[in-house]
C-alpha cells in the first residue's frame, strides 16, 4: 500500500513538471507569433487609454484617432468585409466593395473601442494561442478581460500575410463579430437592395457618432 | 492515508482539466462558413410576442434597473460591489459542480470543488477569488440546459422572457432545474419568501451596476438589437454547450 501511495506521488510531481514547463520558450522562433502581435496592438490599445495626459475629456478626440490607428494597423478590414458579405461580395463593383469595407471600418472600430474602452481598467490575461491544423497562415488567440472579478473571453482570428499577422475576426464571450454583421446585413439585403444597406450603414454610424457627442 | 489519497485524486482531476487544448477548441476554427449555414436560425415562431416581451426588457432596463443600479452603484463602492457578486457567484457553485459531473466532465468538476474550496476560506465566504488569481482556477461553468444538450435534447423555440430575457425550450426547462440548485432558493423553505426576494433583486441591481454601458454599447452596434440578440444567444449557447 505504502509502495503504491509512493508510486502515485512520483508520477503525479513528473507530470506535474511537464505541464508547468513554460511553453512559451519552446515557441520562441524568429518570427513573430499571433499571441504576441495581440499582446502588442491591445497592449498599446491600453497604454493609450491609460495615459494621464489623454485623459481628459477635451483630449478624447485624440485618444479616439490614436486607438483608430492602432486598431486600423492590426485589423484586416478586407478580409472582414469579404467574409462578412460572402456570396453578395462577389456581385459588387470595385467601387462598391471599397465604400463598403470603409463604412465597415468605421462601424467595427466603433464597436470594438467601444467593448476594449469599457473594460480599460481591467486585467487582461492573454491565456493561448492555437494554430490551424488544416491552414498554417491562420490561427487563434484566446484572451480574457478580468473585469469586477468575472473573465470575459475575447478570443481574435488572425490571419497570417508576409511575415504578421492580422484579424480578420473578434469573438467576444462566444459571439463572433463577423457572423454578427454577417447575419445582419444578410436580413437587410433580404429585404432592400445593396444601396440600402449603405444608407443604413451611414445612418448608423451617424448616430453613433452623434450619441458620442453627447 | 485517506487524506494523502484524496489529495492525490484532487490533483489528477485538476491536472485533467489543465491539459492542453483537446478537439472541441479545433471546432472554432470552421469559420469558412458554407453559404447556406448562414441561415442556420432558431425557430422563432412567436416572434412578435418575443418582440413585444424584448421592447418591455428593453424599458424595464432604462427606466428602473439603470436608474436603480446608477443610484447604488454611486453610493457603494465598486471593490464592494464586486466583492458582492463574487459572493453570489461563489454560492452558485452547485449548479456548475452538479451539471459539470451529470456531463462526466469530471476533472472540470474538481476544479469547481477546489475553487470552492479556496474561494470559501481563504477567499472569506466567496468575497474573493483567490482560486482564479492565486492558483490560476478559472470557473468552469456550465448550466442544466447544457446539461440537457449533452443529452441530446434540441433547442425548440427561441423565447425572450420578460424579466429574464432569451432563452429557448430547453434552456427554459434547464434554469428550473438549475434553480434547485441555488442554494438562495431554499432560504424561502421556512416562510422567509420576503429574504429570498430580497436577495434576488440585491443580486440583480447589484449585477446591473457592474454592466452599466454594456446594453448601450451592444445596441449601437447592432441594426436590429432583437434579432441580434437572438442571433448572439445562439451562437453563445452553441459555443458553451461544445465546451
Amino acid at each position: 500500500m505504502k509502495a503504491s501511495c509512493a508510486f502515485m506521488r512520483v508520477v503525479v510531481l513528473s507530470v506535474m513538471s511537464i505541464l508547468l514547463v513554460p511553453s512559451g520558450q519552446a515557441t520562441a522562433a524568429a518570427s513573430i507569433t499571433p499571441l504576441e502581435q495581440i499582446r502588442e496592438t491591445v497592449g498599446s490599445i491600453l497604454t493609450v487609454m491609460q495615459d494621464k495626459e489623454l485623459s481628459g475629456p477635451e483630449r478624447r478626440g485624440e485618444r479616439r484617432e490614436r486607438i483608430m490607428a492602432l486598431v486600423q494597423h492590426r485589423f484586416d478590414f478586407a478580409e472582414m468585409s469579404q467574409r462578412t458579405l460572402g456570396r453578395d461580395w462577389k456581385n459588387r463593383t470595385d467601387a462598391e466593395k471599397k465604400e463598403f469595407q470603409h463604412l465597415f471600418a468605421e462601424l467595427l472600430k466603433n464597436t470594438y473601442i467601444g467593448r476594449v474602452d469599457a473594460h480599460s481598467d481591467e486585467k487582461i490575461e492573454y491565456a493561448r494561442e492555437l494554430f490551424s491544423q488544416n491552414d498554417p497562415y491562420r490561427a487563434r488567440v484566446y484572451t480574457n478581460i478580468i473585469k469586477n472579478g468575472r473573465g470575459i473571453p475575447i478570443n481574435y482570428s488572425l490571419v497570417k500575410k508576409g511575415d504578421e499577422w492580422f484579424v480578420y475576426d473578434v469573438i467576444i464571450e462566444g459571439v463572433s463579430l463577423v457572423r454578427n454583421y454577417r447575419n445582419e446585413f444578410g436580413r437587410i439585403l433580404g429585404q432592400e437592395d445593396f444601396a440600402g444597406l449603405v444608407k443604413r450603414m451611414r445612418e448608423k454610424i451617424e448616430s453613433n457618432e452623434a450619441q458620442r457627442e453627447e | 492515508m485517506h487524506y494523502l489519497r484524496f489529495f492525490i485524486l484532487l490533483f489528477i482531476l485538476l491536472l485533467a482539466s489543465t491539459g492542453p487544448a483537446g478537439a472541441e477548441e479545433e471546432e472554432y476554427f470552421e469559420d469558412d462558413w458554407p453559404a447556406e449555414e448562414m441561415a442556420t436560425r432558431i425557430a422563432d415562431p412567436l416572434e412578435p410576442v418575443n418582440r413585444l416581451f424584448f421592447q418591455f426588457n428593453d424599458k424595464l432596463y432604462f427606466w428602473v434597473l439603470k436608474p436603480l443600479g446608477s443610484g447604488y452603484g454611486f453610493v457603494v463602492p465598486k471593490p464592494v460591489r464586486t466583492k458582492v457578486a463574487n459572493f453570489f457567484y461563489n454560492l452558485k457553485t452547485p449548479v456548475r459542480l452538479v451539471n459539470n459531473v451529470l456531463q462526466g466532465k469530471v476533472g472540470r468538476g474538481g476544479v469547481e470543488l477546489s475553487r470552492f474550496m479556496v474561494n470559501t476560506t481563504v477567499g472569506v465566504g466567496g468575497l474573493w477569488d483567490p482560486a482564479r488569481h492565486w492558483f490560476d482556477l478559472a470557473p468552469a461553468e456550465e448550466d442544466f440546459g447544457q446539461t440537457l444538450a449533452r443529452y441530446g435534447a434540441g433547442a425548440g423555440i427561441y423565447i425572450c422572457w420578460p424579466l429574464l430575457g432569451p432563452s429557448n425550450i430547453r434552456d427554459t426547462l434547464g434554469a428550473g432545474g438549475d434553480y434547485f440548485l441555488n442554494p438562495v432558493s431554499y432560504l424561502g423553505m421556512n416562510g422567509e419568501s420576503d429574504t429570498v426576494l430580497a436577495l434576488r433583486a440585491g443580486e440583480t441591481v447589484n449585477g446591473t451596476s457592474l454592466r452599466i454601458g454594456d446594453y448601450e454599447d451592444f445596441k449601437a452596434a447592432s441594426f436590429d438589437p432583437y434579432s441580434a440578440m437572438r442571433d448572439a444567444y445562439l451562437q453563445r449557447r452553441r459555443i458553451q454547450i461544445a465546451r
